[in-house]
């Protein structure tokens, strides 16, 4: 939406205001009203929607083990093209519906099991880099001085990497898996939330309701976590929701260099990644993970566009 | 003017220095003897005892972090363990290629960005804005490595004998050479000094090189072998770059002055142009130096897939065979060329925004 | 009296919003003549602005005139192709607008945006046309103009800035010039200054001007003929002395006793109470009905099921209110102010 000029905005006002006035509903409800009409959050929540019900019922929609090696158990080669009996596959063949792998599995399977794996990806990035990030941003935010300047500088370091390439650093020393790259990864996303969150602590801090606390009596920790952070909610859960497309995008991106999940584990950019030299003769097994990676990312991107829209009322006229 | 640009280079020195600080300690966190980690297993013990002395690991740390400075100072970032070569002379052959790759990815990616955003700003809320959004959306959420192993198969086997066909791997085609401009023009020059290294270091651009050479034959094949990396590189930029394009112009297009322009008799194609591109530009022109990050990202992912030899492919190589030297050279590298460049992105601001301009 | 310089025609602006459509301007008649002073008055929110803007074909999205006409020495300027319209704004008819530092450009100087009234309409190249800013930005009362003309507008004051805005709306001496809450944003002490250059400008140039305000002290000040706006509608129109004699409409006469008058003294100022209605969801018959004291002690059912029509109530003085129309037989039902 753009900003509107002063005479939109009083002619919005009066429409707005009205609504406000004539029925008080609570302000997290009213957001999610607002996000149930946002199209980008309606589609991204259908997307991640979709996602999490195939890897809760993994088990049930993969018709094989994600790592059964199917050479002599059934008629098929190495690399096999897919084979979808709807589309005119022989119906003789065994059904691989995404094909086969380079170790004889089923990439269909494995593609399943893989969203488990990314999803969980997504997850643990954020929480790590979450806790991280809004602990030093809170206290650099809060108390200011030596210890603000000390971690904000700390910040900008980090930032003064293309965040990518101190991932790759930080795993270059730890050692390529799975955990080290998810650990990488929520280093270099902690800037992101420590600024954000520093930056509404400051804003909140100036505001008379902490100051009141203040006046009486309450201890600067607790006024930190019981009035001033859930203040700063707003943002954080933005780029929280930003950030789980993100790490799903670096985790992929290390995993495909070799530097992240490591065979045989069904991740998608280890998929992708082992295959990658075969991508002239069986592109199969480089298209299906990437679509993957595009839905859940696209997904949770389109999420949090709808959040932001939907968590800042100045942009809803 | 000056003096503002005096003041954030000061600012780039912390980050500088933080940089190196992270990149010393990278090495000295390896697991295991510094000697062997830098040097390689098959080290002998007087090497060792060599090695330690020049980098004074018997020293504290602070003095070996000081001879750090000094060496990389001085440009000198060690030996490959792998090659036995200075890492500088490595750096010399494989930057030129990553910078080419990065730069026609940025030209592309903003161009052709602003340009889309200029598009569906102009047509906001159209069928045209929503679904050129809908595919800038989709570009941001692409694997670039994934990307680019579609664009191979789709340019480089599927178009295979048409005219669309492009090749999918490599700089050159076999047979064609890149002739270094300085033995072309016959020039003679001393062996290891910074003039012929610098040399060195232009001529192995390989476009720039044939260009100046007026080599055509190799300027159009290496344009040939870019293509498709280089759009690769610059899909994700290229999408955020339009949306922020598109959302700052229509934020610009509502403020007051834009409404002045028009109640001053601006034809509605001038207000865009003249009253509302330059203020739109500002945030665009934030962007495009964090954008930066993403463009060398994704050119040490592309050159994997493109088989290219630049700093990407070898620091991930250099991983794989624990070839600490190059890199912890490498990741300065990388890291300073971001710095500087979102130095210069600031700088520019400056110029485009009156308003930071210090009186 | 002569044909006048400006009529606007049932003008009407519809701003689609999510709550539905709003009608902001509605069906607005007026007539401007030559070199005379137009107050439109009215709280916020009433549509004044927007009848601005709807005159000068600069709504901003979402809104859009519906219907109506706006005749520039006969010519509707709603026909004009895109091209024509533009060659007619800054030249015969300018705007000026209530925050001047927002309405300037920050990224050129300003004797670059007056300069480029100069080259689109009166076609002169750069060289001439600064020479004609810097004389322009003289007239205004800039001082030391020569080097002013390389200021950015974010160096300026307000009422600097201002000074600029008028310059730039006066370059090319229009017939008509609009200006919307021109002094809203300065100081006391700058907005008459402001306003002063404005009547002084208008003396020079024979500029029609039509000034939107919600400040009565300005109308008084500045207005030859002032009309009252309310939820979108005109209520009440007169000649300034009249309506500041004898207002017929409740609305207006509430506005003025919420005014605080020099040396009467007053215990306590009136408020109008309640708000303006929501445009989206009018109220029944009169729009002003639900907030009008006068109707209180009325008995009139027609307040609140029928919406007046702006009625002839004296010489040149229109009202839309059942309580002040003339009854029935010696009503010629006059809408057409004349």
């Amino acid at each position: 939406m753009t900003s509107l000029d002063a005479a939109t905005a009083r002619a919005a006002e009066i429409v707005i205001e009205d609504g406000l006035l004539g029925n008080p509903v609570p302000l997290w409800k009213q957001t999610w009203k607002r996000l149930l009409r946002k199209r980008s959050a309606q589609v991204g929540m259908i997307f991640i929607g979709f996602m999490i019900l195939v890897a809760i019922f993994a088990p049930i929609i993969a018709p094989y083990d994600p790592n059964q090696v199917l050479i002599g158990v059934e008629d098929i080669k190495r690399r096999e093209a897919p084979c979808v009996h709807l589309l005119g596959c022989d119906v003789a063949k065994p059904q691989h519906i995404m094909g086969i792998d380079g170790n004889a599995r089923d990439v269909f399977s494995r593609l399943v099991y893989g969203s488990r794996i990314s999803l969980m990806i997504g997850v643990i990035t954020v929480s790590a880099a979450l806790v991280m990030g809004v602990f030093l941003g809170a206290i650099a935010g809060f108390f200011g001085g030596w210890l603000d300047n000390l971690i904000m500088r700390v910040m900008d370091v980090i930032l003064g990497f293309p965040s990518l390439l101190l991932a790759i650093a930080i795993v270059a020393v730890l050692g390529p898996g799975i955990v080290n790259a998810l650990l990488a990864i929520s280093v270099v996303s902690v800037p992101g939330y420590a600024r954000v969150t520093r930056a509404s602590v400051l804003s909140v801090k100036s505001q008379d309701f902490v100051s009141a606390s203040r006046v009486l009596g309450a201890s600067k920790w607790r006024i930190l976590f019981t009035r001033v952070l859930p203040n700063a909610l707003t943002p954080i859960v933005v780029l929280a929701t930003m950030g789980i497309a993100g790490g799903i995008l670096e985790a992929a991106g290390l995993s495909f260099l070799g530097l992240g999940a490591q065979p045989p584990m069904a991740e998608w950019g280890t998929m992708l990644g082992s295959e990658k030299d075969q991508i002239f003769s069986s592109p199969h097994l480089v298209f299906f993970p990437g679509i993957a990676i595009v839905i859940t990312v696209l997904g949770f991107n389109l999420l949090g566009d709808g959040l932001r829209d939907a968590l800042d009322p100045r942009l809803n006229a | 003017m000056l003096g503002y640009a005096i003041k954030r280079l000061l600012s780039a020195i912390p980050v500088l220095f933080g940089i190196l600080v992270v990149t010393f300690s990278l090495a000295r966190l390896i697991p295991g003897d510094p000697c062997k980690a830098m040097l390689g297993d098959k080290v002998s013990e007087a090497t060792c005892a060599e090695f330690a002395r020049n980098f004074g690991l018997d020293q504290p740390i602070w003095v070996q972090f000081f001879y750090y400075l000094r060496d990389v100072a001085q440009g000198n970032f060690g030996n490959s363990i792998r090659f036995s070569r200075p890492v500088s002379q490595i750096i010399i052959e494989r930057l030129p290629m990553t910078i080419e790759l990065a730069f026609l990815a940025l030209i592309v990616a903003t161009i052709c960005g602003i340009a889309i955003g200029i598009f569906a700003a102009r047509r906001h809320n159209t069928a045209g804005d929503v679904g050129t959004m809908a595919i800038a959306n989709v570009g941001i959420a692409m694997p670039v490595f994934w990307l680019g192993l579609m664009m191979a198969y789709v340019f480089g086997v599927a178009l295979k004998g048409t005219p669309l066909w492009l090749p999918p791997s490599g700089r050159l085609t076999a047979g064609l050479v890149s002739v270094p401009f300085y033995d072309v023009w016959g020039w003679q020059m001393a062996k290891g000094t910074f003039g012929a290294q610098f040399a060195e270091f232009i001529s192995n651009f390989y476009i720039f090189n044939a260009l100046i050479t007026f080599n055509w034959a190799v300027f159009n094949d290496a344009i040939r072998h870019m293509i498709l990396p280089a759009l690769t590189v610059a899909t994700i930029p290229m999408a955020v770059i339009a949306r922020m394009t598109r959302s700052s112009l229509l934020d610009v297009l509502g403020r007051d002055y834009v409404r002045t322009a028009r109640a001053k008799g601006v034809p509605d194609n001038k207000v865009v142009q003249r009253h509302a591109l330059g203020n739109a530009m500002l945030p665009v022109v934030t962007i495009l130096g964090l954008q930066m990050g993403a463009l060398l990202s994704g050119a040490v992912l592309t050159e994997t897939v493109f088989g290219l030899a630049g700093v990407g492919r070898m620091l991930v190589e250099a991983i794989f065979a624990r070839d600490y030297p190059i890199v912890q050279g490498f990741t300065v590298l990388i890291a300073t060329i971001y710095v500087v460049v979102n130095l210069i992105v600031d700088l520019s601001y400056t110029y485009l925004d009156p308003r930071v301009r210090p009186q | 009296m002569s044909e006048p310089i400006l009529q606007i025609r049932n003008l009407s602006t519809v701003f689609s919003t999510r709550a539905g459509d709003a009608l902001a301007v509605d069906a607005v008649t007026l007539d401007l003549n030559a070199g005379e002073t137009l107050c439109i008055v009215g709280e916020s929110g009433c549509g004044k602005s927007i009848t601005a803007l709807s005159v000068a074909g600069l709504v901003p999205y979402p809104g859009k005139v519906v219907g109506g006409e706006v005749l520039l020495t006969g010519a509707d300027l709603r026909k004009m192709t895109p091209a024509e319209t533009a060659k007619v704004r800054g030249n015969r008819l300018s705007m000026i607008f209530q925050d001047p530092s927002s309405a300037l450009n920050p990224v050129h100087t300003v004797g670059k945006q007056i300069a480029e009234v100069y080259r689109l309409h009166k076609g002169m190249d750069a060289k001439q046309a600064e020479a004609a800013a810097v004389e322009l930005l003289g007239a205004v009362g800039i001082p030391d103009p020569q080097r002013r003309m390389k200021a950015y507008p974010h160096e300026m004051s307000g009422g600097m800035a201002q000074r600029i805005m008028i310059a730039m709306a006066l370059a090319c001496q229009p017939e008509v010039l609009i200006a919307d809450e021109p002094t809203t944003a300065l100081d006391v002490t700058i907005q008459a200054q402001i306003l002063e250059l404005m009547r002084q400008l208008q003396k020079d140039f024979g500029t029609a001007i039509i000034l939107i305000t919600h400040d009565l002290g300005v109308v008084a000040e500045m207005a030859d003929h002032v009309a009252v706006m309310y939820a979108g509608q005109i209520v009440e129109y007169a000649d300034v002395r009249t309506l500041f004699k004898s207002p017929k409409h409740p609305y207006t006469q509430a506005l003025l006793r919420s005014v605080p008058s020099m040396g009467a003294s007053q215990d306590m100022l009136e408020v109008i109470e309640g708000r303006v209605p929501q445009l989206t969801n009018l109220p029944e018959g009169c729009l002003f009905a639900p907030r009008c004291a006068v109707r209180r002690t009325a008995d009139e059912s027609r307040c609140t099921t029928i919406t007046p029509d702006l009625l002839r109530v004296g010489p040149g003085h229109h009202c839309r209110c059942w309580l002040t129309a003339p009854s029935a037989d010696e009503s010629s039902r006059e809408v057409e102010l004349v």
